[in-house]
């Protein structure tokens, strides 16, 4: 008897597993609801004791009834739609030279000793100060906000592009040569799939830090835009659009990683590895 | 005159690892290098591979020399060296395609390869699903579909268990008889090496020790005395 309970103890343990990993993706959004329910709690407490100044400190009920009325006078939707424009297309740029130069880098010796010691020696600037020069060459349009995406995005890109090159498999490279394989033949067959995951992860970096470079760009010399709506929300004293507009460039960022996680899954679906696939849980 | 290496010598970094190779291999004759690990064997097959080039002395295949890797030299490695980006068909397709041959032809050649190493359900799996064995099996054809004359194999079964390892073994020969390409097979196996050559060479401080021909019949069985003297005759060369 004993024996039978402790074993069924053992089912309905091991079938709770099961279940919870069934949940798993339902389970991601409590950390996330829980967060704005104490977000809520704390403020509105706070707004009936002004232990600080609560115009400060907004709930986010208050901020979502803000953004509603934002997005009723037209002003997130334009927002979004040029801050997308901009990073799309200055992302893309940025992409696409790195990979491009990368594989110029690791293809040419000559390349590699002219180019890499100088783009070692820029990389490392930050952007952001290169901006107001951007800003006096190439007056306060799209063109320098553009510019500054696409610089961004560069070097993460190509530095991890290059890494990939250099360390593609030596006998990847030797067995096909052997079976008849040309030059061109193993940079497109073998060199550029082997490099693939190196240009995922380079663009997972750089899009984070493109990200900062949008806003910072539109909080200097810009008429629209969600970071021109945190510079006028500041010179308005405008608190709660400044929260609105915060909110939407993390959803912004959340929406363009998941995008590029998924596209990675599409083009590398030969890949397993990584913990999730180490263990069976 | 299939292949010939004539008073081959490589140096690394100041120390010679070859000491002076001659060695002439047959058309379709199976060989087996035997050696201790840093005998110098890997050595010997990068540079008939062409992978790295010899200090002194020539490599020839059918009168030319060898300068660079070719597909008439296939190799299969120790650790496969599968295109982890392909599929199982995509990989032994990869020699005919790159070679010039259409896709659809190339995909109907590798068709057939894989039959022949018997892994047909496993065409559009990813080297990845692939037990070891397989794995290698899929390596074997790949290199056998660029339609090489010689079949350069570094050690190919040294990372798979003795079960799997006899099985390959087996099947190595089955198909080694259907294809009939030269074969050039390191091993540090005495058992694998009279099990399998027609003629084995053993290598001993980046030298040839000595040369024993086996003509005992296919398929050959551990167990026949007559295994059993040949594989003492080369244990001398390692006991002292």
């Amino acid at each position: 008897m004993k024996n039978m309970a402790a074993r069924q103890e053992a089912v309905s343990v091991y079938t709770k597993k099961v279940d919870k990993v069934r949940n798993k993706k339902y389970l991601h959004a409590i950390p996330i609801i829980s967060f704005f329910v104490l977000w809520e709690v704390i403020t509105r407490l706070n707004i009936n004791f002004s232990i600080v100044n609560p115009v400060f400190f907004p709930p986010p009920s208050l901020i979502f009834l803000n953004g509603v009325e934002l997005f009723h006078s037209g002003l997130i939707t334009d927002s979004i739609v040029s801050s997308t424009i901009r990073i799309v297309i200055g992302f893309a740029i940025g992409v696409f030279l790195g990979v491009i130069a990368a594989l110029l880098i690791g293809r040419v010796e000559k390349i590699e000793f002219w180019f890499m010691p100088v783009f070692n020696m820029i990389g490392p600037i930050p952007a952001l100060a290169l901006l107001p020069l951007f800003i006096i060459w190439f007056g306060i349009g799209e063109i320098p906000k553009i510019i500054l995406i696409a610089w961004t995005t560069f070097f993460p890109v190509m530095t991890n592009t290059f890494d990939g090159i250099k360390s593609v498999h030596s006998s990847y490279i030797r067995s096909a040569l052997s079976l008849g394989a040309n030059d061109r033949q193993i940079f497109k067959k073998i060199i550029i799939p082997s490099t693939l995951p190196n240009i995922f992860t380079g663009c997972q970096i750089s899009l984070g830090l493109a990200f900062s470079a949008l806003v910072v760009s539109e909080m200097m010399g810009a008429k629209s835009g969600l970071g021109y709506i945190i510079v006028d929300a500041r010179n308005y004293m405008k608190i709660l659009n400044m929260y609105v507009a915060i909110i939407l460039i993390g959803i912004e960022y959340s929406l363009f990683s998941l995008l590029l996680k998924v596209i990675e899954k599409k083009l590398l679906k030969w890949r397993t590895g990584g913990f999730e696939n180490a263990v069976e849980k | 005159m299939a292949l010939i290496v004539e008073n081959v010598k490589k140096f690394y970094n100041d120390h010679l690892v070859l000491k002076g190779i001659n060695l002439t291999v047959q058309p379709h004759e199976f060989i087996c290098v035997l050696g201790s690990s840093g005998g110098g064997k890997s050595t010997l097959l990068n540079l008939i591979a062409g992978f790295i080039k010899p200090d002194e002395g020539v490599i020839k295949v059918n009168g030319s020399f060898v300068t660079k890797p070719s597909k008439e030299r296939g190799v299969v490695f120790q650790d496969h060296a599968l295109y982890p980006w392909f599929t199982v068909l995509e990989n032994i397709a990869f020699g005919p395609i790159v070679q010039g041959m259409p896709k659809k032809k190339a995909l109907e050649k590798a068709l057939r390869y894989i039959e022949l190493i018997g892994l047909s359900d496993y065409a559009n799996h990813y080297p990845e699903q692939l037990s070891g064995g397989m794995k290698q099996r899929v390596g074997i054809a790949r290199a056998l579909a660029g339609e090489p004359e010689i079949l350069l194999m570094d050690e190919p079964f040294g990372a798979l268990d003795m079960f799997t390892r006899e099985n390959m073994r087996t099947e190595l020969i089955r198909i080694w008889k259907e294809v009939k390409p030269t074969i050039i097979f390191i091993t540090h196996d005495l058992a694998e090496a009279v099990y399998l050559a027609d003629r084995v060479i053993v290598m001993k401080n980046g030298m040839i020790a000595t040369e024993l021909e086996i003509h005992l019949p296919r398929p050959r069985n551990y167990r026949d005395p007559a295994f059993s003297i040949l594989m003492e005759n080369l244990e001398e060369h390692f006991v002292s």
